[in-house]
This record gives C-alpha cells, structure tokens and sequence, in this order.
C-alpha cells in the first residue's frame, strides 16, 4: 500500500517536473545544440570560438557528467513531447483499435537505429564545419517545433522542417522515445559523456526474481541492465525501470544519500532551473 | 573492468577539451593579430567628421521588424550623417541565446554605416527581424 502511494508521488512528480519544464524551456535542446553549431561553423572559419555562446553547451554536458542523462529524462521539451504522442497513440490502438499491445519497432532493428543519431551528429558538425549548414536551416524539424511552441507559423522554405517533423511525430506514435534514441543529435553527444558512477544504476542482480526482466521490458530504449556495461551510454535517466522493479532492486547511489526518489527528482529539477534561467535557457527570463 | 567505458570516455572528453583549449588559444592570437592590422587600417583611412555626401538626416529614429517571436524595436542615433548608435527598445519574442547573437551585427552596421550586413548562421529569424527593424529606422532619416 505504502509502496503503491510513493510511486504515484513519483508519477505526479514527473508529469509536473516535465510540464513545468516544457512550458518555460521549449527551446533547450536546440539552444544546447545550437552551441554544437556554432563552435563547428567557428573552427570551420579558422575563427576563435565565441564563449559566451558555449555557456549553455558547457552546463548542459556538465550536469550530464554529474547526474546522466536527466536533461534526456525529464527535462528534454522533444521527449516530453514523443512519450506524449506514445500515450496518447496506445489509448487510441488500446481502446478505439482494441489492440492488445501496441505496436512498436523490434528490439534487434532498434538497436541498430540508435546508431543513426550519431551518423546525424557528424553529418551536421561537417556541414557546419564548411559553412554550407545555413542553407539546409530550413530542413531542422525542431525550428519548426520551437517556432510552433510560441504559437507562429513557421515561414516559408520550413516546408522540409515540417515533413520531417510530421515523420517524427509519426515516429513517436509507434517507439516509446523515438526520437531521443534515433534521431538526436544531442543525445549523440550526451551518450558519448562518462557519467559518475554516482548517478548511474546498479542492479543487484543475485537478488532479482527468477526471469523477472521487468526492467529490461519496461526501458524504452533497450538497455540490457548489468549486462552491456557499453550500451549504458543511451541511458536517458528516465527512472522508469526503477519505477516497475518490485524489488527494488535497481540503485542510484544518489537517493542512498537522500534516502528519498523524489526528493532527488525535486533537487535535480531544482537546480537544472537555476542554472538553465542562469544560462538562458528559460523563455520568460 | 567495470568501469572501463568510463574510464575510456573521460580519456577522450579530456582529449576534446584539451584539442580545443589549444584551438581556442591559437585562433584567438591569431584573432588579435588581424585585429591589431585592420585597426592600423582604419586610423588611415578615418572616417570624415561630416562626410558630404552623407545619405542620413541627424537624429533619433525607431524601426520595428517581426523577429522570431514578436516585434523587435529599435532606436537608431543618426549623428553628422553617420550611423552612430543604435539601442534594441524591445526584443520580448526573442530566445536569449540567438538574440545575443543577432546583436553582434550591430557593430557591423555602426562600423561599415550601412544596414547591408550578413544576417547570423543559426539566429535567422532574429537577425532578420532585428535587420528589418535598422532598416525600416533608416528609411525614415534618408535624406530626402
């Protein structure tokens, strides 16, 4: 009963941490990998590298080496918006299509797809690097996004932006995290960060019931936990195997220390606004 | 090893920070370097304290433009003919980061004296609004 209580405070915890996040900082990611852009298209031109765009770039991969992924889980707009087109496509199978299970990529094919962002990342850092990224600016499906989110129409020659971003959405609708584990160039950078054993997740493996595998099942994007120690780069951080073990099996060093999930949730949200509104990244700062 | 991945990642992180330190240290001398001629450049060929053929009435005069999320407005200084300041009014609709960016074109133009700059890769929709705002300033000081 107890157990049942505190995960439904988990819950709310995060929707309201992901919609508080959506609202004020629509725009992070493309800000975060705006800073990727811009240092290319600098070394690009021999020119020196403008640090007072790096700022957001430099808080982004240092909260990332400190607390993995938690911009990816929590605070990301792109994926906020992708595990909501999955909801909301699975009620649709579920209770209009009476689907049993909702229909989603193969764990094999997927696996292999998550090596694309990092073929997006070098095709964009190169593009920058020779100057020529401005003429493809209108084929970015998160311009189109971003300019969406302050309710504009996005202008003329998005038209590229918003097919790709209409594939996206389609996308999301049938892969829990499909972008983020896909597509993202961003995520691309993030994966390739050590993180401090502190914030990763330990499974206490000789404990697990026999078969189990609730984790493995409930991750949405195909970490095998304990087993590939070099996959665990695409851990998002989402805590959502953490949520399904019953037995509590699987542990963040971190809430040893606070004894308390949500509260860790509640302090990194915190401190990811502080220093986000301190870099910029908040739209009404 | 457990933490082999780890290990291997820090390696090549602090490779990446170390390259671009090195990058960042030698573009900027060389940075300084070009600086240091142009300016030399530049006392030559000073500009005229009011030029004769100056295109701008002096004074003050605001421009509006539609930037990425709203109305961006300027105030241009016109002062012996020439572009002397110009100060952002009102820039609310725009993303801090790519505004920031955009600004940097306002010391092209005061320099060259003509709006016809490059807008910024990246902050499109800024650097537009915010060109659209000069220019619509400094069609009212022409000269008629």
């Amino acid at each position: 009963m107890n157990n049942k209580k505190n995960s439904m405070i988990k819950d709310w915890t995060e929707i309201i941490i992901r919609l508080l996040f959506f609202i004020t900082m629509p725009a992070a990611f493309s800000s975060g990998f705006l800073a990727v852009k811009l240092m290319f298209t600098a070394i690009g031109s021999a020119e020196p590298i403008n640090l007072d765009s790096m700022w957001v770039l430099i808080f982004l991969v240092g909260f990332t080496i400190l607390f993995g992924r938690f911009f990816c889980g929590f605070i990301c707009a792109f994926g906020t918006l992708g595990d909501a087109v999955y909801a909301a496509s699975g009620f649709v199978q579920r209770k209009l299509l009476k689907r049993k299970k909702q229909l989603s990529i193969p764990e094999k094919p997927a696996m292999i797809l998550q090596k694309l962002k990092y073929i997006i990342l070098f095709l964009i850092v190169v593009l920058c690097a020779l100057g020529v990224y401005s003429n493809f600016s209108g084929w970015s499906p998160w311009d189109v996004f971003s300019r969406l989110m302050i309710f504009r129409l996005p202008g003329e020659g998005y038209l590229a932006g918003c097919v790709l971003l209409i594939l996206i959405l389609i996308g999301m609708a049938f892969q829990k995290r499909f972008f983020c584990q896909f597509l993202c160039p961003m995520g691309a950078v993030f994966s390739l960060l050590p993180i401090l054993p502190f914030s990763r997740i330990h499974r206490n493996q000789d404990s697990c019931i026999k078969g189990c595998n609730a984790c493995k099942k409930n991750c949405p994007v195909h970490i095998k936990l304990g087993e590939n120690m070099l996959h665990d780069g695409e851990c998002i951080s989402c805590e959502k195997c953490r949520m399904i073990c019953p037995k509590k099996n699987l542990i963040k060093p971190e809430s040893k220390l606070f004894r308390n999930d949500t509260l860790c949730l509640l302090i990194k949200a915190a401190l990811f606004f502080v220093f986000g509104t301190l870099t910029g990244l908040c739209r009404f700062g | 090893m457990k933490n082999t991945g780890m290990v291997i990642k820090f390696i090549s992180l602090l490779l990446i920070l170390g390259s671009l330190g090195v990058y960042q240290t030698i573009a900027a001398a060389r940075a300084e370097q070009r600086a240091a001629t142009a300016a030399q450049i530049k006392v030559t060929e000073n500009r005229p304290e009011k030029p004769a053929d100056a295109k701008y009435l002096d004074g003050v005069y605001e421009g509006e433009g539609f930037g990425f999320g709203g109305d961006i407005r300027v105030n241009v200084t016109i002062k012996d003919g020439n572009i002397h300041a110009i100060d952002v009014l009102e820039h609310s609709g725009e993303d801090d980061e790519y505004f920031r960016l955009a600004v940097g074109m306002i010391d092209k133009i005061i320099e060259s004296n003509h709006p016809d700059v490059d807008t910024v890769t990246g902050s499109t929709f800024s650097s537009q609004g915010l060109l659209e705002a000069i220019r619509s300033a400094l069609e009212k000081a022409v000269k008629s």
